[in-house]
C-alpha cells in the first residue's frame, strides 16, 4: 500500500502543484483582460486542462498548456490525503497538525462544493413591488406557459438554453408538440422590419414577432458590464408530425429591461410614440394552440422560484455631503440600502435592511445589495437590484480556517508546553 | 489509523461533486406574471397602447376606502387588501388583483369562484345569466354575485363572493369581496360605492382609456441607460386636404395614415425620426421593389424632382415606373425632411392609376400643415 501511495505522497508533488497553481492564477488573470471574468474563470479555473494563448495576432502562436483548477485542486487533495494515510500516525502530540490538515482538506472540498453548487442570480424590483423568484445573470430558458384551474397560476415547462442547440428536437411529455431548434444566436441584435421592407425580405419565421423583427447574430460579449442577449428560431411540431409554425424567441422580447433598452434606442431613432408602438409589437405574447390548450412561450432569463416573497418597501440612496456637482450630478455614493419585507407562509414575515456588508440570509440564500436606481417615469419610486447567492457550503471556509487556526494553536501549545517542561527538568 | 476511512471517502465524494451541474428541463406551477409596464419613453396613452395595470404592489389606485374596512398588507398577487370583521367575529375580505393577458377566461374564473363556494360549474350559456353590469369609476365592468348553497364557513355560515371584473386592454383587474354571506350582503352597497370611486382616468366609457393605475409606470432601465430622455416629438397628426376619391383606411403598424386610391392604389403616410435611413437608401429600396437598378448619391438630383411646399419645406419626389418584375406598376414617393421627423408619402398602384393621380398626389403633399 505504501509503495502504491509513494508517488502520491511526495512533497515534491505538493510543491509542483502549488507552483502550477501560481502559474494558472497568473495566466488566468491575464486572460481576463480579453476573455472577461466569466469566460476566464470557466476556461482556467473550472476546467481540468486549459491552454493559454494571447489574443494579440502577433503572439497568437504562443500556446501554453496548463492544468485546470479542478485538476490542481483534486491533485492537492489526493496528495494531502495520501500523505496522511502513509505518513501520519495519530498521536496526541500531533493532534494540531491533523486538525490543520483537516482544515485544509475542508477548504479544498468546500471550495469545490461552492463551485459545483453555488448559484448567483439577481432580484430586481421597484418600491412597493414583490418578487418570489430571482433571475440568472447569464442563463436563459425557453418557457411554455399554460393555464391551470387556478386563474392566478400557470403551468410552466422551462427548457434551459443549454438544450437549445441547432438541429435538436425536444419532446416533452407535458407539451402536445415538440420543439425543433432551427437556429441559436448566443448574442443577437433586433432590427425592426419597416412595413415597406416586408415585401422584399422574407421574415425569418412564419409567425409571431418575426413578422415585425429580424434578429441577426451579434458578437458575443465577454465583459462584466454587458451581457449576451440570445435569440432562437424554433419550429413547433404537433404530435401528428405536422408543423404548427416557426417563431423567433428572443431575450430582447422576454426580458422587460432588454425590451425597454431597445425601445429607448428606437425612441432616439424614430421618436417616442413610434418606439412605443414598436415596443408593443416586440413584447406581444406569442402563443400556439395544440391539443385543445393554448401555450404562451418566450425566452427569458432563467428563473429560480422561492417558497417566499420579498417585497421592496423603501430604498435609501445616500451620497457624501458636498459631492453633488454639475460635473458629478449623482455625487459620490455613501450608502445604498433596501428595506424589504420577507414573507414566508410558515416562517412568518419580517422587515430587514440590506446594505453593504449587511446581507440578508434567509431560506438558504444570501441577499446582497447590488444596484440601485430610480424609475424614469415615476422618479419618486426607487428601484433596487439584490444579488441572490445560493451557496450551501458557505460555512466551509469559516470552519476550515477556524480548524487551521485552532490546529496551529494546539500544535504550538503542545510544543511550548513540552519545551517549558523540558527546561524545568533541565 | 483512525482517520483513514474518513479520508478515503473524500475521493468518491469529489467524483460525485464533479458529476452534477447540468440544468434540466423543469415542469412546475408558478404565479402568473403581472402585465409588463410600458417602456421608459411612454408618452400619452393611445388606444393601441392602453397602459397596463400597475404591477402588484405598485402605488395603489385612488379610491375611497369604505368605512369599517381595515387595510391589510397586500401580498401575493394583490395590490390592495381589506378586512371586514363583524362584532360577532364573522369576517369578509376585499381584494384587488390585476392580471396580464393570461388571466384565464371569464368562465374559468367564475367557475373557480363557484367551486370555492361549494357550487357546481356553469356553462358559457349560463354565465350570461349571472353577469350584471357595474360602474367601476367611469367605466362599465361586470359583476358576479355568488352565494354558496350550504354552510361551508365553520360549518355554520354560508359564503358569498362579490366579484367585479374590469377589462383594460389586454389586462384584467379583479375586485373581490368574499366572506360570510350576511356580512358580504350587508357590505354590498359599500362594495358598489367603492367600485364607483375607483379613479379610471378620464372617465370615458371605453375599455381602452385608462387602467385604474394612476400613472403609467416605467420599467427599470438597464444599467448604462439611465439619464434624461428628450421629450418626444409632437405626436399630433398634421392637417391635410384629402383629394376627392381617396378613401381613408385603417393605418397599420408604422403608418400615420393610409388611403385607398381608385382601383387598387395605396397611399401611405409614414413619419420616422430625423435619422430615417437616408434618402438614397430609401430611394434604392423603392427602385428595387419596382425592378429598377440602384442609383448613386450623385444620381439623386437626376432621378428625382424637388417640390416647394408652403412654409419653406421642400419635398424630394421620385416618380418610378416599374420594369422587369415590376412592369406595369408605378410609384410616386415624396420625402419631406423636417427638423423633428422625416415624412414619407408613397402612392403605389398600376402605372395608369398612379399617372392619373399624379396631380392629386402633389396637391396632397402640398396641403399638409405640420
Amino acid at each position: 500500500m505504501k509503495r502504491l501511495l509513494a508517488p502520491l505522497t511526495s512533497i515534491r508533488l505538493t510543491v509542483t502543484l502549488l507552483a502550477l497553481g501560481i502559474a494558472v492564477i497568473f495566466f488566468g488573470t491575464l486572460a481576463q483582460t480579453d476573455d472577461g471574468l466569466y469566460v476566464a474563470q470557466a476556461r482556467f479555473f473550472r476546467s481540468w486542462f486549459s491552454v493559454f494563448s494571447p489574443h494579440d495576432p502577433a503572439w497568437k502562436w504562443i500556446k501554453i498548456p496548463l492544468p485546470g483548477g479542478y485538476l490542481l485542486g483534486t491533485s492537492l487533495l489526493v496528495n494531502l490525503v495520501a500523505a496522511h494515510i502513509s505518513r501520519f500516525k495519530f498521536a496526541w502530540k500531533k493532534s494540531g497538525i491533523v486538525m490543520t490538515h483537516l482544515g485544509i482538506i475542508l477548504l479544498l472540498v468546500g471550495q469545490l462544493a461552492t463551485d459545483m453548487f453555488a448559484r448567483e442570480s439577481r432580484m430586481s424590483f421597484a418600491e412597493g413591488e414583490w418578487r418570489n423568484y430571482s433571475e440568472d445573470f447569464q442563463k436563459t430558458e425557453l418557457v411554455f406557459l399554460s393555464d391551470t384551474t387556478d386563474a392566478a397560476m400557470n403551468n410552466v415547462v422551462a427548457i434551459p438554453d443549454s438544450e437549445l442547440r441547432p438541429g435538436t428536437e425536444i419532446r416533452l411529455e407535458p407539451l402536445p408538440f415538440s420543439v425543433r431548434v432551427k437556429e441559436w444566436m448566443e448574442n443577437s441584435e433586433p432590427s425592426f422590419r419597416a412595413p415597406m421592407m416586408q415585401k422584399t425580405n422574407a421574415p425569418q419565421a412564419s409567425d409571431g414577432i418575426a413578422q415585425n423583427f429580424d434578429f441577426q447574430p451579434a458578437t458575443e460579449t465577454r465583459t462584466m458590464d454587458s451581457k449576451n442577449i440570445p435569440t432562437a428560431l424554433i419550429e413547433l411540431v404537433g404530435t401528428d408530425g405536422k408543423s404548427l409554425g416557426t417563431w423567433a424567441v428572443s431575450d430582447w422580447a422576454g426580458e422587460p429591461a432588454m425590451a425597454a433598452s431597445a425601445a429607448f434606442s428606437w425612441s432616439k431613432q424614430f421618436g417616442a410614440d413610434l418606439a412605443q408602438r414598436i415596443h408593443g409589437l416586440l413584447t406581444k405574447p406569442q402563443t400556439v394552440t395544440a391539443g385543445g390548450r393554448t401555450f404562451t412561450f418566450q425566452l427569458r432569463p432563467m428563473r429560480y422560484y422561492q417558497p417566499f416573497t420579498v417585497k421592496l418597501l423603501k430604498t435609501t440612496h445616500e451620497v457624501y455631503a458636498g459631492t453633488v456637482s454639475a460635473a458629478e450630478p449623482d455625487g459620490i455614493p455613501k450608502n445604498f440600502q433596501s428595506r424589504v419585507l420577507v414573507d414566508h407562509p410558515t416562517v412568518g414575515r419580517r422587515e430587514v435592511d440590506i446594505y453593504m456588508n449587511n446581507p440578508l440570509r434567509f431560506g438558504g440564500l444570501t441577499f446582497f445589495q447590488y444596484q440601485m436606481g430610480r424609475e424614469q417615469a415615476a422618479a419618486s419610486r426607487g428601484t433596487s437590484t439584490l444579488q441572490v447567492v445560493k451557496n450551501p457550503s458557505w460555512l466551509t471556509p469559516y470552519v476550515g480556517c477556524g480548524m487551521v487556526a485552532l490546529g496551529l494553536l494546539v500544535q504550538f501549545g503542545i510544543h511550548l508546553t513540552a519545551f517549558v517542561r523540558k527546561k524545568k527538568t533541565a | 489509523m483512525r482517520f483513514r476511512s474518513g479520508q478515503l471517502l473524500c475521493v468518491p465524494l469529489l467524483a460525485a461533486l464533479l458529476g452534477c451541474k447540468k440544468e434540466e428541463v423543469q415542469v412546475y406551477q408558478a404565479p402568473k406574471d403581472m402585465a409588463a409596464p410600458p417602456p421608459v419613453m411612454a408618452s400619452a396613452p393611445s388606444a393601441e397602447s392602453a397602459p397596463a395595470p400597475a404591477e402588484a404592489g405598485t402605488s395603489r389606485p385612488p379610491w375611497n376606502v369604505p368605512a369599517g374596512w381595515t387595510e391589510k398588507e397586500a401580498s401575493g398577487m394583490r395590490i390592495a387588501s381589506y378586512s371586514i370583521t363583524a362584532t360577532d367575529g364573522r369576517t369578509a375580505d376585499a381584494s384587488v388583483v390585476p392580471l396580464g393577458p393570461t388571466a384565464g377566461s371569464e368562465l374559468d374564473n367564475v367557475n373557480r369562484w363557484r367551486t370555492q363556494l361549494g357550487l357546481g360549474s356553469v356553462t358559457e350559456a349560463e354565465l350570461a345569466g349571472l353577469t350584471q353590469a357595474v360602474p367601476i369609476g367611469g367605466v362599465t365592468g361586470k359583476l358576479y354575485d355568488l352565494v354558496g348553497d350550504k354552510p361551508t364557513l365553520d360549518d355554520k355560515y354560508k359564503a358569498r363572493t362579490l366579484a367585479a371584473v374590469l377589462s383594460v386592454g389586454t389586462a384584467t383587474v379583479f375586485f373581490k369581496l368574499t366572506g360570510e354571506d350576511a356580512l358580504v350582503a350587508e357590505n354590498k352597497p359599500k362594495f358598489l360605492a367603492w367600485l364607483k370611486s375607483v379613479d379610471t382616468g378620464d372617465g370615458g366609457d371605453t375599455a381602452t382609456t385608462s387602467a385604474p393605475a394612476p400613472t403609467a409606470t416605467a420599467a427599470t432601465p438597464p444599467p448604462g441607460m439611465a439619464g434624461p430622455i428628450a421629450p418626444p416629438p409632437s405626436t399630433g397628426q398634421p392637417q391635410w386636404e384629402v383629394p376627392a376619391g381617396w378613401k381613408s383606411v385603417p393605418a397599420s403598424t408604422m403608418r400615420i395614415a393610409s388611403f385607398a386610391v381608385g382601383e387598387g392604389g395605396d397611399l401611405s403616410v409614414v413619419a420616422l425620426g430625423p435619422v430615417a435611413g437616408g434618402n438614397l437608401a430609401n430611394l434604392n429600396r423603392w427602385r428595387g421593389q419596382l425592378g429598377l437598378s440602384p442609383v448613386s448619391e450623385a444620381d439623386i438630383p437626376t432621378v428625382t424632382t424637388t417640390l416647394n411646399l408652403p412654409g419653406g419645406d421642400k419635398a424630394i419626389v421620385a416618380d418610378l415606373t416599374g420594369e422587369g418584375a415590376g412592369a406595369g406598376k408605378k410609384m410616386l414617393a415624396a420625402i419631406v425632411s423636417r427638423a423633428d421627423r422625416t415624412w414619407f408619402y408613397k402612392l403605389t398602384g398600376s402605372a395608369a392609376l398612379v399617372a392619373q393621380e399624379h396631380d392629386n398626389f402633389v396637391k396632397f403633399v402640398q396641403s399638409v400643415k405640420y
